[in-house]
């Protein structure tokens, strides 16, 4: 994934730019606002990493005079500030996603991969399908080799977000945005006891395991 | 250079002088009642002239009819002979009759200007005049009755002046045989005139000056000095001494208004003021010692040991990473809170479902507590439809999560059976009811509780009770929902649930 990096903390890029590479990813960096908004304009990139507070040209004008001129890379706002308010402001001016500062690289990375891969055709597919297991979107029905399995509305709404990020670490502060739509930093293992109720239902009765945990990031779905 | 600087200093204190408020305030009043003054005096004299004219006129014309009776009645020698008469007596008007080659028959006026008499009419502008010597004076218009002549020395001094000259009206009436007959009023002496309106003006401004004066003292000197006690005690809270108050003089005036509004400013910014240095404390208290862990568990993984595995460094980084998570924690809690209660985020509240909070926060948590063997049970108040309110959806959300999270560390309670099997006991319930016009969104316990002494010291950022101590926790928890709860214009109600502890944010339906 090409990335853009628009950060003037030098040892804060300098870091990123680095972890982004050996993620396998080509990072470019710019350094002020009016460099990245000139870079972005460019074009040519999969996502935006966009500070908020920025010399020259702050972060969210970047984003709305990009998509002011009809550019929808996507774009991930990185901010110091991190609560509700600025988080809608931050979505408001045309962000895609919105992680508070000081935040964990892994957090970061599987934002950055979320983002990247929204653009592929399949984030409008009627059906995922990961190995054998199937989940219709229309039927809301899940299937893993062929075998009906019953979920709560919360467990298909988890698994349907997991799929269709599937081979992508996903978050356990993604998955509480994502399927419950609440921003805060819950501090018992909540998410944790929903995905092994939805992992024993997946992947209990079946040889390979679908639902995999990734150690010090969260989850993934991967055949 | 000294007259210079002497100047300079003049000139200063005179600047400063202007600067004041109360001698600018003295000055204009000055002016603006000297105009008027000025004015009023002019007018007065004007009227009082307009009258004493209008009055000069009625005598002389009865005199003249009368004296036309006569001299109809008695021919020349008649009216001579009236006119001597009256010129002799106390308070005479003027009186003079000359033939046409100027011969002058009878009168008490030695002297007059001869255009006077060229023509038959009223002579209202007064003329200058001398009397025969010997004849009694015309009694001055202006003359006060009765006055002493010691009071009013000028006047006299003026009267006695017999060289200056006098003026008067009169009326020049040509009789039948060629006579010519004036009869005139003394107006007094024009410079007397002159200096009575002069007095009165120096007069007028003189006690002008000294009301000035003395409203400048009581205005500059007196209700200045409050002001100025006022912005002194502002300097020495600007110093610092937050704890000083403005002078109240308990009369209910503006400045004992003025300054009893400030002191309740200064009150509010004193509590204030006295919250962020305690936050600055457990702050410092708070946020140092996990900091002091975290420094301490990297530290002891660097001295060099015998046989210490990349694992064991692996491990001790992890940790140092989620005491780092802890404190970043700790604080974004503390400024959410603070952020809720500075309001900043009141402009966001909309209508939200509380419903819909309740159970989806319910449902998001229900797992992780049956999961811990503790019961978990959601309820809201039946036969009530609608459960919409002003608010803001996350931060309602992430109160009633603090609330269960804080059941679910503290509330627990456990029994340890025969064989040593522990059971988890707690029953946590998350209850939704309406009382009146609030909505109660209640989180019950079957936990110790909270002493009732306890009860509002734990709403205080970073209050941990003794008993919480050993549990993971930050002391903020409660503090935020508390916040929340402002920010809604409700509060948090805490209650012994018997046994237990029933948490509540109270809110406004509407």
């Amino acid at each position: 994934m090409r990335i853009l990096l628009i950060e003037d903390d030098r040892e804060a890029a300098d870091y990123l730019k680095k972890a982004l590479k050996e993620s396998g990813h080509v990072c470019e960096h710019a350094a002020d606002g009016a460099e990245g908004d000139t870079l972005a304009k460019a074009g040519g990139y999969d996502v935006l990493v966009v500070d908020r507070m920025l010399p020259k040209l702050d972060g969210l004008s970047i984003i709305s005079n990009l998509r002011a001129s009809g550019d929808q890379t996507p774009a991930l706002v990185l901010s110091a500030l991190g609560e509700v308010d600025d988080r809608v402001k931050g979505l408001r001016a045309g962000g895609d996603d919105y992680l508070p500062k000081p935040y964990a690289f892994t957090e970061l990375l599987a934002r950055v991969e979320t983002l990247g891969r929204r653009r592929q055709p399949e984030e409008g597919a009627m059906s995922y399908e990961v190995g054998d297991l199937k989940l219709d979107r229309l039927s809301h029905e899940v299937t893993r080799a062929g075998q009906k399995l019953l979920l709560q509305p919360r467990e298909y709404r988890l698994l349907e977000y997991l799929m269709k990020n599937a081979g992508q670490v996903v978050t356990r502060t993604m998955l509480l945005e994502h399927v419950w739509d609440y921003h805060f930093d819950p501090m018992t293992n909540v998410i944790d006891v929903h995905i092994s109720r939805l992992r024993s239902k997946i992947d209990k009765d079946f040889e390979t395991p679908v639902l995999h945990t990734v150690r010090g990031a969260g989850y993934m779905i991967k055949a | 250079m000294i007259v210079d600087g002497e100047n300079r200093g003049f000139r200063q204190r005179l600047r400063m002088l202007m600067r004041m408020t109360a001698f600018r305030l003295t000055l204009i009043f000055f002016f603006v009642f000297l105009v008027f003054s000025v004015a009023l005096v002019t007018v007065s004299l004007f009227t009082v002239t307009t009258v004493l004219h209008r009055e000069a006129r009625s005598v002389i014309n009865e005199e003249l009819v009368v004296l036309r009776r006569t001299f109809k009645r008695g021919g020349v020698r008649g009216l001579v002979r009236a006119v001597d008469q009256r010129s002799r007596a106390p308070g005479a008007s003027l009186y003079l009759v000359v033939d046409q080659q100027g011969r002058v028959f009878a009168g008490n006026v030695q002297r007059l200007p001869t255009k006077v008499l060229e023509r038959d009419r009223w002579i209202h502008k007064p003329f200058k005049y001398e009397l025969l010597a010997g004849m009694p004076r015309a009694r001055p218009p202006l003359r006060r009755n009765g006055s002493n002549p010691s009071d009013r020395p000028e006047f006299d001094r003026e009267e006695l002046d017999q060289s200056s000259p006098r003026a008067a009206i009169a009326r020049v009436v040509f009789l039948e045989n060629g006579l010519t007959l004036l009869v005139g009023r003394d107006f007094g002496q024009p410079s007397r005139f002159r200096s009575i309106v002069l007095g009165t003006l120096i007069f007028t401004v003189l006690s002008l000056a000294v009301i000035a004066l003395v409203s400048w003292y009581f205005l500059g000197r007196r209700a200045l000095r409050r002001i100025e006690k006022v912005s002194k005690a502002s300097q020495r809270i600007v110093a610092g001494d937050l704890a000083q108050r403005l002078p109240e003089t308990g009369t209910g005036d503006e400045f004992d208004r003025l300054s009893s509004a400030l002191n309740s400013m200064l009150e509010k910014i004193e509590n204030l003021d006295g919250g962020i240095k305690d936050m600055a404390d457990s702050v410092a208290h708070d946020l140092k010692t996990p900091l002091t862990r975290l420094r301490n568990r990297a530290e002891a993984a660097l001295v060099p040991k015998e046989g210490l595995t990349s694992e064991a460094y692996r491990e001790a980084l992890e940790d140092t990473i989620s005491q780092s998570d802890q404190l970043i924690r700790i604080f974004n809690a503390l400024l959410m809170i603070s952020r809720v209660e500075a309001g900043s985020q009141a402009g966001s509240l909309e209508p939200v479902d509380m419903k819909m909070i309740v159970e989806d926060i319910g449902e998001l948590y229900e797992a992780v507590t049956e999961e811990s063997g503790a019961t978990f049970d959601v309820s809201i108040q039946p036969n009530v439809s609608d459960w919409t309110m002003n608010g803001n959806r996350e931060l309602l959300g992430q109160a009633v999560s603090n609330l269960i999270e804080n059941a679910l560390k503290y509330g627990g309670k456990s029994s340890v059976d025969d064989d040593g099997n522990v059971t988890n006991l707690t029953s946590i319930s998350l209850l939704l009811r309406r009382r009146g016009a609030h909505i109660h969104l209640v989180v019950e316990d079957n936990g110790p509780g909270i002493p009732a002494e306890d009860r509002d010291r734990v709403k205080r950022r970073f209050v941990r009770l003794e008993k919480s101590r050993t549990k993971p926790g930050s002391g903020l928890g409660l503090s935020m929902v508390n916040a929340v709860s402002k920010l809604h214009g409700g509060r948090l109600v805490l209650e012994d649930n018997k046994p237990g502890l029933r948490a509540y944010m109270e809110l406004p339906s509407s």
